[in-house]
This record gives C-alpha cells, structure tokens and sequence, in this order.
C-alpha cells in the first residue's frame, strides 16, 4: 500500500513549515551578505581567521549533513509505500545529525582551547554567531528527527501524519542546504 | 516502481553532492593549486548554488512542487549567488 501526500497545492508538508524556511532562507541571506560585505573591508583579517579554522573537520560535517538528508528522504519514501523501514532511516539521519554535534562541539572546544573566541576578531564573531545558530537549526531539526521517527515506528500513517513527516524531514534538508552555504562562506572561499 | 525509480533517483543525487563536496578540496585552503585568483571565488559560489539547487529540487522535491514556491526557492538561490559575486568584486 503506498500513501499519497495531500499537499500538493504547496508542496511537501505543512504550508506552515514553508513560511518557517522562506522566512529563515530570507534571514541567513542576510547573514551570508553581512559575512561578504564585512569580508571585504578587511580581507586580512578573514584570511586569518580561515587559517585557524579545521577545514577537514569542515568538509566531515558537510559530508555527514549531505548523508542525513538523504537517510532521510529515503526514511520518507519507505513511509509512503507503508515500508516499516521508514523510523530505522530517521534514526540513521539522526545519528548521522548527532555527529554532526559533536564535531562542532569538538571544533569549538578546540577554537577556545587555543584561545580563540567569539570576541578574537570579526572574523570568529561571524563564525561563532552564524554556525551557532546553524547549530540550533540542527538541535531543532534532530528533536524534529526524533518525534518523525516515533511516529513512523507507532504503525500505519495516516495522511495527517504523513504531512507532519513530510515537514519534518522538509526542515532536515534546510538545515542542509543553509550548511552548504556556511560551509563554502567559512571554510572554502579565499578573502582577498 | 515508481518508489524504486526515485529511491535511485535520490541516491544518484547524494553522490553526486558529495563529489562536488569532496571537489571543494581542490579549491580550499588545503589546495595548492588554488591560486587563480579571479575563478576561485566565482567556481566556490557557483558550486555552491548548484548543489544547493540540487537538494532543494531533489530532497525537497521542488521538482514537482507548485510552480510558484520552486520559482521562489531557485529565484532565492540565484539572487543570493549573484548578489554574493556582485559584493564579492565590487571596487
């Protein structure tokens, strides 16, 4: 038996959660623009402060996010064709999230470890402020993670459910794609 | 069938953002031959819109969203890279 979503006038989900990701899409657009602007004035200082940063550590958790999504995308798949695979696939993706927690939480400790925090430079007030915030994004989405699970495990879903999955996991892959910006801006991109 | 097809058509996607993510180690600071000053930023920028199009249409299914929210989403990215670039080389 597969389930079909009833949302299709506004796509996956609820039509509250797309209010949710054009308004944060909008915001952290105005983050990456600031980072850039302020970036640009004194390039110096950003090259620096990209120099301290771990960029294999970086490209870890870009990896981990990318496989999160798609863990759960396949998680919402196996939902609508009413496989019971679906809470194993969100329980992968919120592992996949958890390690993500930790290698940023390892990144901080080791910033501040060495003497560097949020006040060291423009630079570190940038990246302290936009991936913490990026971080909530990521502990929301994992709790989001967590109550999508316990309802695809709870049995047969039913179109009301399946639109609280679907905005779920529609949440999950924003915080990925923000990353793909954050990572790019941060760990990537050469200021000169 | 259909779930089968697009369960491929999902991981197809997943690997290919992962290579365009482990490319980024040709133009990141762990590179050497990242000295082409004026393409480096434009290909990190473009790579980046790119792949974030990708999960937007792929994982987010945009590609059979409404017309209205997919416009906005891709018109989003577009403006956001163009905009990045534009205050990136400015004078």
């Amino acid at each position: 038996m597969t389930l079909e979503s009833k949302a299709t006038e506004h796509g996956l989900g609820e039509q509250g959660v797309w209010v949710l990701i054009l308004g944060d899409l909008l915001i952290f657009s105005l983050f990456f623009l600031s980072l850039i602007y302020y970036g640009h004035l004194q390039p110096d200082i950003y090259a620096r402060g990209q120099a301290r940063l771990d960029f294999p550590l970086g490209l870890f958790n870009s990896l981990v996010l990318i496989t999160s999504s798609i863990l759960a995308a396949l998680g919402l798949e196996a939902v609508r064709s009413g496989s019971a695979k679906g809470g194993g696939f969100f329980a992968a993706a919120m592992l996949c999230g958890l390690s993500f927690v930790a290698v940023k939480t390892i990144e901080y400790a080791e910033k501040m470890h060495t003497g560097v925090t949020i006040v060291s430079s423009e630079f570190f007030t940038f990246y302290f402020v936009f991936t913490g915030i990026h971080l909530g994004h990521v502990v929301a989405g994992l709790a989001a993670l967590g109550l999508i699970r316990r309802a695809a495990e709870a049995g047969p879903v039913d179109a009301p459910t399946l639109a609280l999955i679907e905005s779920g996991v529609l949440f999950w892959h924003m915080v990925d794609l923000l990353w793909v910006m954050l990572f790019a801006l941060f760990y990537i991109l050469e200021w000169r | 069938m259909t779930i089968v097809f697009r369960n491929r058509r999902l991981v197809l996607c997943w690997a290919c953002l992962i290579a365009l993510t482990l490319a980024s180690f040709k133009s990141g600071p762990m590179s050497r031959a990242a000295d082409a000053e004026l393409f480096q930023p434009i290909f990190v920028i473009l790579l980046a819109g790119f792949k974030m199009r990708m999960i937007a249409m792929e994982f987010m299914q945009l590609r059979t969203a409404p017309v209205l929210l997919r416009f906005m989403i891709e018109i989003w990215i577009l403006l956001l890279c163009v905009a990045i670039l534009l205050m990136l080389f400015r004078a």
